[in-house]
C-alpha cells in the first residue's frame, strides 16, 4: 500500500469519523414516522403532569403555612382543624410529586426533606427548643417535613395540641419554620423546573439516563419499590423484621391514623396515571402504555402492556382490602398485608425489569460492554 | 514446519515501527482513559464509596483499597501511561498493567470486555521491544503478536454471534436500535426489526474477517475505514465509553512501517532509527518465543471453557467473562433477597442498604453475583448479631426480549452453594423452564413446603 493511499484513507476515515459525531451528537427533534416519538411524551408528562403537581404542592404548602401561621397566632380548636385539613391535603398532594424525583427535586433531596418516616420524636422536640435550627442537615431528615408536622399538630386531642400551643411558644414557632421551609423548598424546586429544567427534560429524547425518559422512569422504579411498596406498607407489615413483628409506628402519617390508607392508594393511583398518562385532558393523551404498544414487538408490547394494566387491577383491588387504620391493619391482619405487599412487588418486576429491558432505558451511567 | 524452522521464522528481522507506534497509540489512549475514569468521580463510586465488592475468587481475601490507596493506583496507571509515552515502554506497561488489573479484578461488577483487552495489551507491551531504537529491527513474532491478539479479539466476538437469536431474530439489536429513533435521518429506520437483522449480519461478518483482512496489504485500505465507522457507530449508538476508540487505535498497528514512521517524525519531529536488518542482533532465546506462543494458546483456548458446562451459556454464564463476548445479549433482571434466622423466621434483605445501583443491576443477572450477595448478607449479620443461617432469592431475569421469568431456585440456600470454576450451576434453572411471577405465585407454598423452608 502506497503512503499518499493510506493518507487519503485516514484522511477519508476522518471524515467519516467526523460526519457521524456531528449526526450523532445531536439528538434532535426528528420526525420518525412509523414509530413512537418520545419528544411529544415528554412534553406531555411535563406540561400535563409534572408541572401540574408541582404547582399543586406549591399551593398546598403555601395553604398550610398560611393556615398554621394564622393558628400560632390566634390558637383554636377551629384554627388547629384547619391547620390539620390543610396537611392532610399536603399529605395528599405529596403522592402526585414523590414520583418526580430527578432533577431540581433530586437536587435539592426534595423527597428526603419532605417525608422521611418513621418520625424521630424525640429529635423533633428538640429542634422545638433549639434557636439555631437548621433544616435539612442529613442527620435530622427524619426530624422535619409532613412527618414532623403529623406528629406536633397530631400528637393529642384537639384541645390537648391547642393548649400545648398556647403555652409554648417555641411549639408555634417550630410549626412555623417547618411549614416554611416545606413551602420554600417547593417554591425553589418549582423554580428550578420553570427557569430551564423542562427545556432539559423534554429536549433530552433519548434513552441514556441524563434522558428525560431516563431520569422519569429511574426515579418512577426506584421510589415505587422504596418508597411505596416498602416504606408505605412493607415497612409496617414487618417484611424486614426477623421476628415479623408489625411496626405500627412506621406507617406514613402514624399521629394523624386515619389517613395511611389512602395515601398508599393516591400514591398508587400516581403511578398508574403516569403509566397510563391519564390525568390529561382532552384525546390523544399518551403514556407508557402506548409507548410499549409501539415497540411492534408483541411479547414486549402488547402482551406486556396487557399484562402491566391487568396486575394495575389487580393492585387496585388489593389495596382496596386495606382498612383504615393501617397500624391496627398490619397487626391484626399481618398476613393479608403481605398479600398485598406481593401484588405491589409484581409491579415491580414489570415496571423495573420487562418495561424497562423493553424501553432499552440505562439505569446506570457505567460504560457498558464494548464492541 | 519443525521448531527451529519455526524460530528461524519467528525471529527474522522485520521494521519495529509498527510496535512503537502501537505503544504510542496505546499509551495515549489508556492516559486518557484513566483521566476520565478519575474525572468522572467513579474512583469514588465504583472503588472506593462502595460498601462491599464482588472480587474474582483469586483476589477474595485481598484488602480493599481506600481513598489514598485507589487514588495512588491511578496515579500509578497515568504515571506508566507517560513512561510508555517518553520512551520507557516496558517498564511504563509493567507500572500501568499492575494496578490496571488488579483494579480490574477487585469488583466483576466492573468488568468490561475492554478492560480486559487493555489488560493483555499493556501485559505485552511490558515484554515486547518498543522503543524508539528497537524500530532499527524486532523479531517478527514480537511485531505480529499484538495483531495476532486483535485478530483473536474480532474473530472470537465473530464466533460468539454465531447464535440464532443474533442471527434469525437480531436480537439484541432489535431492542437496542429502536432506542435511537430520534437520531436524525437514520432515527426512523432503526425502529424497523430488518434493519437489526441486517445490523446484526453485518457485525457478525465484520467480526468474521476484518481481524484477517488487516493483514493483507490488498484489503486494509478498504477494511481500515470500516474498522472506522463500525466502532464509530457502536460507539454512538451505545454507552461503551473509550473501547471504540481503543480498537481504532490499535488497529493501527497493521499499517505498514512507512506509515509509522512517517507520522511519528511529524508528531515527534525526530526521525526513527532506521530499519537496518544487517545490524540486526536479538537474541534468539527460546524463552521469550515459547511464552509468546503459550499466552496464543491460553487466549486460543480460553474462550471456549463454557463448553464444560450444560445448559445455554448465555443463561446461566458460566464460561461467559474473558472470551469477547461483546454486546451480545440484553439481560435485565431483578433481584429479592431473603434471610433465615436460627428460628425459621425470614426477613426481606434491603439491598439499597449497602450496594450501589450499578452493583445491583449486575448483580441481579449474574450467578455468582448472586451468590456473592448472599455470602454479604450472611457476612453483615453476624456483625450485626442477626443470626442469620440462611438466604435465598427470588430472581426475576429478561434475556434478549424475552419476557421475565424465575432465575434461580428460589428455595436453595445460596450461603451453602458451591460455585466457581468446573462447578456446573444446577441450581440455575434451566432457561426453558419459563416460570412466570404469577406461575411462581401459585406454586410457592408447596415449593416452600417442598424445600422445607
Amino acid at each position: 500500500m502506497r503512503l499518499s493511499q493510506v493518507n487519503l484513507l485516514i484522511t477519508g476515515a476522518a471524515a467519516i469519523v467526523m460526519f457521524t459525531i456531528t449526526g450523532c451528537g445531536g439528538a434532535g427533534g426528528g420526525d420518525p414516522q412509523n414509530d413512537f416519538d418520545r419528544g411529544p411524551l415528554l412534553r406531555q408528562y411535563a406540561d400535563q403532569s409534572i408541572l401540574p403537581a408541582y404547582e399543586a404542592w406549591v399551593e398546598a404548602t403555601a395553604d398550610l403555612h398560611l393556615r398554621a401561621t394564622e393558628m400560632v397566632s390566634n390558637a383554636s380548636p377551629e384554627s388547629l382543624t384547619a391547620t390539620r385539613t390543610s396537611l392532610e391535603n399536603a399529605f395528599a398532594t405529596w403522592q402526585k410529586v414523590m414520583l418526580y424525583d430527578f432533577g431540581p427535586a433530586m437536587d435539592r433531596a426534595l423527597l428526603q426533606t419532605t417525608n422521611t418516616f418513621p418520625v424521630d420524636t424525640g429529635g423533633v422536640m428538640e429542634d422545638v427548643y433549639d434557636a439555631n435550627w437548621v433544616a435539612g442537615t442529613p442527620a435530622s431528615l427524619d426530624q422535619m417535613g409532613l412527618p414532623a408536622l403529623d406528629f406536633l399538630l397530631f400528637h393529642g386531642s384537639t384541645d390537648q395540641v391547642v393548649s400545648d400551643i398556647e403555652s409554648n411558644v417555641m411549639l408555634g414557632e417550630h410549626v412555623l419554620r417547618l411549614t416554611g421551609n416545606l413551602a420554600d423548598e417547593a417554591v425553589a424546586v418549582q423554580s428550578l423546573w420553570n427557569s430551564g429544567f423542562r427545556e432539559t427534560f423534554v429536549e433530552a429524547t433519548g434513552t441514556d439516563v441524563g434522558s428525560g425518559i431516563g431520569m422519569l422512569l429511574n426515579a418512577f422504579n426506584r421510589t415505587w419499590e422504596a418508597n411505596v411498596r416498602k416504606e408505605k406498607l412493607g415497612f409496617p407489615a414487618g417484611i424486614s423484621t426477623f421476628s415479623q413483628t408489625p411496626l405500627p409506628g412506621h406507617v406514613e402519617a402514624p399521629f394523624n391514623g386515619s389517613i395511611s390508607v389512602s395515601l398508599i392508594k393516591g400514591a398508587f393511583a400516581s403511578y398508574r396515571d403516569l403509566y397510563l398518562g391519564t390525568p390529561v385532558q382532552g384525546d390523544g393523551s399518551l403514556g407508557l402504555d402506548d409507548y410499549l404498544r409501539s415497540l411492534g414487538n408483541a411479547e414486549y408490547g402488547e402482551q406486556l402492556d396487557s399484562d402491566i394494566q391487568a396486575q394495575l387491577v389487580a393492585t387496585e383491588a388489593a389495596l382496596e382490602e386495606l382498612e383504615s387504620p393501617l397500624s391496627a391493619y398490619v397487626v391484626d391482619n399481618q398476613n393479608e398485608a403481605f398479600e398485598v405487599y406481593a401484588e405491589l412487588q409484581a409491579l415491580v418486576v414489570l415496571w423495573k425489569l420487562d418495561m424497562m429491558s423493553a424501553f432499552g432505558v440505562a439505569v446506570t451511567y457505567q460504560d457498558n460492554d464494548g464492541d | 514446519m519443525n521448531w527451529s524452522a519455526a524460530k528461524n521464522w519467528g525471529f527474522s528481522p522485520v521494521d519495529g515501527a509498527p510496535l512503537v507506534a502501537l505503544r504510542l497509540v496505546f499509551a495515549a489512549l489508556v492516559l486518557f482513559s484513566t483521566v476520565r475514569f478519575a474525572s468522572y468521580g467513579w474512583i469514588e463510586s465504583q472503588i472506593v464509596d462502595p460498601e462491599v465488592t464482588f472480587p474474582f475468587w483469586i483476589f477474595a481475601s485481598v484488602p480493599r483499597p481506600g481513598w489514598w490507596a485507589a487514588w495512588s493506583l491511578f496515579a500509578a496507571m497515568a504515571a506508566g501511561s507517560l513512561l510508555m509515552l517518553g520512551n520507557r515502554p516496558r517498564l511504563g506497561a509493567a507500572v500501568f498493567f499492575v494496578p490496571f488489573t488488579f483494579v480490574e479484578l477487585l469488583d466483576k461488577t466492573n468488568y468490561l470486555n475492554h478492560y480486559y483487552f487493555v489488560s493483555l495489551m499493556a501485559l505485552l507491551l511490558a515484554f515486547l521491544p518498543s522503543q524508539r531504537r528497537d524500530a532499527a529491527g524486532v523479531p517478527r513474532f514480537a511485531r505480529d503478536l499484538p495483531k495476532v491478539l486483535l485478530t483473536l479479539v474480532y474473530f472470537y466476538a465473530g464466533i460468539a454471534k454465531l447464535h440464532p437469536e443474533w442471527i434469525w431474530d437480531g436480537m439484541p439489536l432489535r431492542i437496542w436500535l429502536p432506542q435511537h429513533n430520534d437520531f436524525p435521518v437514520i432515527g426512523p429506520m432503526l425502529t424497523l426489526p430488518e434493519t437489526a437483522v441486517l445490523f446484526s449480519w453485518g457485525g457478525l461478518l465484520f467480526d468474521l474477517t476484518a481481524g484477517f483482512l488487516l493483514w493483507s496489504n490488498r484489503w486494509r485500505p478498504w477494511v481500515y475505514p470500516v474498522v472506522v465507522v463500525f466502532h464509530v457507530m457502536t460507539w454512538c449508538l451505545f454507552p461503551i465509553g473509550v473501547f471504540p476508540w481503543v480498537m481504532i487505535g490499535c488497529t493501527t498497528v497493521f499499517f505498514s512501517a512507512d506509515f509509522h514512521r512517517r507520522w511519528i517524525a511529524v508528531a515527534t519531529r525526530k526521525e526513527l532509527p532506521a530499519f537496518r536488518p544487517e545490524v540486526y542482533r536479538w537474541p534468539s532465546s527460546n524463552r521469550g518465543f515459547i511464552a509468546a506462543a503459550f499466552f496464543l494458546c491460553v487466549q486460543l483456548v480460553v474462550p471456549w471453557r463454557y463448553l464444560a458446562y450444560p445448559g445455554e451459556l448465555f443463561w446461566h454464564e458460566a464460561g461467559y467473562r474473558f472470551s469477547w463476548r461483546v454486546m451480545l445479549i440484553e439481560k435485565a433482571g431483578a433481584a429479592f433477597f431473603y434471610a433465615r434466622d436460627d428460628q425459621g423466621r425470614e426477613r426481606e434483605v434491603d439491598l439499597n442498604a449497602f450496594l450501589t445501583p450499578n452493583q445491583i443491576k449486575m448483580m441481579a443477572t449474574q450467578p455468582d453475583l448472586l451468590i456473592q450477595t448472599a455470602q454479604w448478607i450472611e457476612r453483615r449479620d453476624a456483625e450485626d448479631g442477626l443470626g442469620t443461617e440462611a438466604v435465598r432469592a427470588e430472581v426475576w431475569v429478561s434475556l434478549n426480549g424475552r419476557r421475565s421469568q424465575l432465575f434461580i431456585d428460589p428455595f436453595v440456600d445460596l450461603t451453602e452453594v458451591q460455585d466457581g470454576p468446573g462447578q456446573a450451576r444446577h441450581w440455575v434453572l434451566p432457561m426453558d423452564s419459563v416460570v412466570t411471577m404469577s406461575e411462581y405465585r401459585r406454586m410457592k407454598p408447596e415449593l416452600r413446603a417442598k424445600a422445607g423452608w
